[in-house]
């Protein structure tokens, strides 16, 4: 019996050996199209809101989860007659823009000095009929106030179906990627899909830079423009086109088309976001937030810059899962979305240091630059274990107040392609960080509140031993009341 | 012999004993730091209770932290100021910490000393707490302290005794007033009846 059970746990050993060493293949083995969905996970970071929305729908296919899409597609209402929960009522979502639609696809309504410009034309002639025009007769429209242009992301039906009626009934011509303009009969004003660098174009008055971005149709083409919220301009990015096909070359182009659109966001320093597919990246939601509690300063749909990139970060490896997934050979290093922080108590005279890392940890070995903005004084230092770079003496000190701007220039190996990233504060004598600790005290990792360059110890929650690690590196006798 | 020099043994042992435990009673620094919610026996409904968090028997205390729980029933507000035991040592940064009337919480009241010196030593002043009591009430109730932490220069955790507070809410001296006179007419009047009822009962 003795004998018997030795040789069963014999076996349990070999069986426990065996999975551990399957296990171990299988992380070795790991797809490109595995590697890239996790890289898409990875450079969400602890953003909550872009994991429910961006990273689920722009990586649906990969995750072979398109039921959500399918999904979406029952609240495009276009009549408003059944399930009007799912109309968007004109909403402001700034000072000069408003959204109507539903929770499928929506139209931006943009206000200028003379006139309104709108982004898509809705499914149907009738939606905007019923829609749209009493949309935009609440904003002004009149003889001298008119609809002067239409800027269409592509010529998919949902999105120009009312096109021709806006033509002919308030004579706004449409502006269309000239790959999709075949056939199409509202005649509209074309830009050149094979073109695929970013310009100025004046539609209807208003400024656009905008970028031919094949993949989704041949003529997708995105934007950026110039908004007002509460006073401030801001620039917002309208992607062409969201979802992917089953055609390699037309994912290929998808692919290369969000990799140019983060370099137009990135260049332009967009620091909002005008989806059509409003479900996509969580803006629908946004629109009944703002109908529900109002609007926030800033507004919803401004997201900030970084998160704007780290969205088409994420994008980008979801659409590089995508094309691994449908060409098995095809290889292309992952795109990590970094983070530079000023650590605590940071920057301050004598202690100026910042953190680089991004979802696989620390970035090691890696030059940080320090700037001194009103001077022009720069300082390099190498990231240590930790990520952790640091500049003081021979650079600075410094007056309160002057603005250090921290920036990691990014590098690009066989396997990855680091992104830039950079960060500025005011130099301070360490108060505000231990008074944005005190504010933060009891909040924990995932919590809103919760700011991790502020837990010292790293233990997940910002407490006493945090704050005063932080008051330890003040300078003794400053007063931080 | 042997058992002499037991005795002696025990003899020695008993004195150290006791030399160690006069010391420990002469000596406050050995006693373990106590942290006390002090506050008035009693506290007059409609009133203000004010608590002291005083620390005693502490050396090097550079940082603390701790929340207080109360009755909401009886008492609202619990608005924190600094004590003036930390700042004895150097400049300081203080919080309030957030007061939850519904809880009957106030949490995350801090302070810590700002800068590389040492910590405070001895015993002083904490915080202060001030509550509105309540007119409705009227009974004892207790006050806690929770999650308290306190750290020495070196970020090391001191341990701390906690001591709470019991305060009775007694009714104002006008509705105190009011309610003798209600009760002396009261029985006055009950009085009166039963003279009457004595006076008209029949005779049988």
């Amino acid at each position: 019996m003795k004998s018997r059970i030795s040789h069963l746990a014999g076996w349990a050993r070999v069986a426990l050996a065996t999975t551990s060493v399957t296990a171990a293949c299988a992380a070795i083995a790991a797809t490109q199209t595995d590697i890239h969905r996790d890289a898409a996970t990875r450079n969400v970071g602890s953003d909550a809101f872009m994991m429910q929305y961006a990273r689920a729908f722009y990586c649906n296919l990969p995750d072979d989860n398109n039921a959500i899409v399918f999904a979406a597609r029952a609240w495009n209402n276009t009549t408003g007659a059944n399930n009007n929960q799912y109309r968007i009522p004109l909403t402001q979502i700034a000072d000069d823009v408003w959204i109507v639609g539903n929770q499928y696809v929506a139209q931006y309504l943009i206000k200028t000095a003379d006139g309104l410009v709108q982004l898509d034309a809705g499914n149907t002639a009738n939606e905007v009929q019923q829609f749209n025009y009493p949309a935009l007769q609440a904003l002004g429209l009149s003889a001298s106030f008119p609809l002067k242009a239409v800027f269409l992301t592509h010529g998919h039906g949902d999105h120009d179906g009312g096109a021709k009626w806006l033509l002919d009934n308030l004579g706004a011509r449409s502006t269309l990627g000239s790959a999709d303009a075949s056939g199409k009969t509202y005649a509209p004003t074309q830009i050149d899909s094979t073109d695929l660098s970013v310009r100025q174009m004046d539609i209807g008055g208003k400024t656009f830079w905008v970028l031919p971005t094949p993949g989704h149709t041949p003529g997708s083409t995105s934007a950026v423009f110039e908004v007002k919220d509460w006073g401030k301009t801001r620039r917002v990015l309208v992607n062409g086109g969201q979802s992917m096909t089953n055609s390699i070359t037309d994912v290929a182009k998808y692919l290369d088309s969000i990799e140019r659109t983060y370099a137009m966001a990135l260049a332009l320093k967009v620091d909002g976001v005008m989806t059509p597919h409003v479900y996509w990246d969580g803006t629908g939601s946004l629109a009944t937030q703002i109908n529900t509690t109002g609007r926030t300063n800033p507004s919803q749909n401004i997201f900030g810059h970084k998160t704007v990139l780290r969205q088409l970060a994420v994008a980008r490896e979801c659409s590089a899962a995508w094309l691994t997934r449908l060409n098995t050979t095809a290889v292309t290093p992952v795109w990590r979305y970094n983070t530079v922080d000023f650590v605590h108590a940071s920057p301050m005279s004598g202690r100026i240091a910042a953190k680089v890392s991004n979802g696989w940890g620390p970035v090691v070995g890696q030059p940080v630059t320090f700037k001194h903005e009103a001077s022009g004084a720069t300082c390099v230092a190498s990231t240590d274990s930790a990520g952790l770079a640091s500049c003081n003496a021979p650079f600075g000190p410094f007056a309160m107040g002057d603005t250090i701007t921290a920036t990691y220039a990014g590098g690009t190996s066989s396997d990855f392609v680091d992104l830039a990233a950079d960060s500025s504060a005011p130099l301070d004598n360490g108060c505000n960080d231990l008074k944005a600790a005190g504010a933060a005290i009891g909040t924990r990792t995932g919590s809103k509140a919760y700011v991790a360059r502020l837990d010292v110890d790293n233990n997940g929650v910002i407490d006493i031993r945090d704050i005063a690690s932080i008051s330890r590196l003040v300078q003794a006798g400053t007063s931080c009341r | 012999m042997s058992s002499i020099h037991s005795q002696s043994k025990f003899k020695q042992a008993a004195a150290l004993a006791i030399a160690a435990g006069a010391m420990w009673t002469a000596n406050p620094t050995w006693a373990a730091p106590t942290v006390t919610l002090a506050a008035p026996a009693s506290v007059t409904a409609g009133g203000v209770l004010q608590l002291t968090v005083l620390a005693s028997g502490f050396t090097d205390l550079y940082a603390w932290q701790f929340d207080v729980t109360y009755n909401p029933a009886a008492y609202a507000g619990g608005a924190a100021a600094e004590g003036a035991f930390l700042s004895s040592a150097g400049s300081t940064f203080f919080d309030g910490g957030a007061v939850d009337n519904a809880a009957g919480t106030v949490s995350f009241v801090l302070g810590t000393l700002i800068g590389p010196g040492a910590g405070a030593s001895g015993s002083g002043t904490l915080a202060l707490l001030s509550f509105n009591v309540g007119t409705a009430y009227a009974g004892s109730t207790s006050f806690a302290l929770a999650n308290f932490s306190a750290l020495d220069s070196t970020l090391a955790t001191i341990d701390v005794t906690l001591q709470g507070a019991t305060v009775a809410v007694v009714p104002e001296p006008s509705m105190l007033a009011l309610s003798l006179t209600g009760l002396a007419a009261f029985g006055a009047l009950s009085s009166l009846r039963r003279s009457r009822l004595r006076v008209s009962a029949p005779v049988v």
